[in-house]
């Protein structure tokens, strides 16, 4: 009777600490795990960026998206990076993730940028088709809606499925970055060109790090003014820039 | 929501007791926050306020300004003259292809901007003061 008034009562009087004790630990492992498996997860986005290579000629670094479009003035489909002039960051640099092209740089500030996507109806990329080689320039049409491909001849034989890439004329983006697929085409007697619309290939909204490129190549087109004047350029530089296969 | 303004009521009730200091250094601290935080270029914002206090002023000569339907006709109107102010800001900027005068986005900020006004008018003038007191400088 008294040993098991001993173990019952006298024993465990301190269990109710201890318990008290194991349970604050849980709940500092608990969060010792939910750190280590956003570090985890942050690793594997990591890891998937490392996948992609870069174009010849241009050098690419990663950014971190750090708000969306907000506030009274937000009237442009865009995403504000961590990364800005003070880290080498100019307008009109192609942003892109390991699925394909998201957008350019807009406007810089010191710290922080603002990425002009390509779902805004501002936003223009010349395109070709992956298979039939069919130029066009697709368009945005606002949040959650298709993208639109101008300027596609009656005759082109673009296909539902086809994927585009960048075509490297606009002298922003290098060539051959994916940018969508083609979703619907649909040819009309009354148009000069055909409907052509077309779906994102990466969801700006799952992407917590995207990935900037940078031309190092010495001559750019955005150096080149409408008149055609190349300046600070030697024959050598030309040379290599031919090379590269990156025409105008 | 992206291209709704929500600090707009709070300055209107500001102004509406009476505590204009408080209004003006507001303001300019949110002027600053919206103007970052936006697409555009600066100064869309100081053209907002400046209507706002331009329309909040001659319309409560003649109205009293504390009434419920003046204040529904003021953020309507506020609600439109935003809207078409940043068309043409944008358009300015050839960016002007993203922004379109349509009813849904008109209403949803004159309904955001008017239930806001209503809740902090509401809770002003039940916690903080019942009326308006003019507060004059002490005698030098």
């Amino acid at each position: 009777m008294a040993e098991e008034f001993w173990d019952n009562y006298v024993y465990l009087v301190d269990v109710h600490q201890e318990n008290r004790e194991l349970r604050r630990e849980v709940d500092s492992l608990k969060l010792q795990i939910a750190a280590k498996s956003e570090k985890a997860a942050f690793a594997e986005r990591l890891e998937e960026l490392l996948e992609f290579t870069s174009p010849p000629g241009w050098k690419s670094s990663g950014l971190r998206v750090i708000a969306h479009s907000y506030g009274p003035l937000g009237v442009l489909e865009s995403i504000i990076v961590d990364k800005g002039r003070l880290q080498g960051i100019k307008p009109d640099m192609p942003v892109v993730a390991p699925e394909g092209v998201l957008g350019r740089t807009f406007k810089t500030g010191l710290n922080f940028s603002t990425v002009l996507l390509l779902s805004d109806p501002n936003s223009r990329i010349p395109v070709v088709s992956s298979r039939s080689r069919t130029p066009g320039i697709i368009v945005g049409q606002g949040q959650n809606k298709s993208l639109t491909v101008q300027y596609v001849h009656l005759n082109a034989a673009l296909q539902e499925g086809e994927y585009l890439v960048t075509s490297g004329t606009a002298g922003i983006y290098p060539k051959g970055l994916p940018v969508a697929r083609v979703s619907r085409v649909e040819r009309s007697q009354i148009r000069l060109f055909q409907l052509v619309e077309a779906e994102k290939l990466v969801s700006v909204m799952d992407r917590e790090e995207v990935m900037v490129l940078e031309n190092v190549t010495k001559l750019r087109t955005g150096y080149l003014n409408f008149d055609g004047i190349i300046r600070d350029f030697s024959e050598e530089d030309m040379l290599l820039y031919e090379q590269s296969g990156y025409g105008f | 929501m992206p291209g709704t303004d929500f600090f707009t009521p709070g300055l209107v009730v500001l102004v509406q007791f009476g505590f204009f200091n408080a209004a003006f250094w507001l303001g300019c601290f949110w002027l600053l926050l919206q103007e970052g935080t936006g697409n555009l270029a600066f100064g869309t914002i100081i053209l907002y306020y400046a209507g706002l206090a331009m329309l909040y002023s001659l319309a409560s000569i003649f109205f009293e300004s504390r009434n419920v339907l003046f204040m529904a006709l003021l953020f309507l109107f506020l609600a439109v003259y935003k809207k078409g102010l940043v068309m043409v800001m944008a358009g300015m900027q050839d960016l002007g292809q993203s922004v379109h005068m349509n009813a849904e986005s008109v209403l949803i900020q004159f309904a955001v901007h008017f239930i806001l006004w209503m809740l902090i008018y509401n809770f002003f003038n039940k916690y903080i003061m019942h009326e308006f007191v003019p507060r004059k400088k002490p005698a030098a």
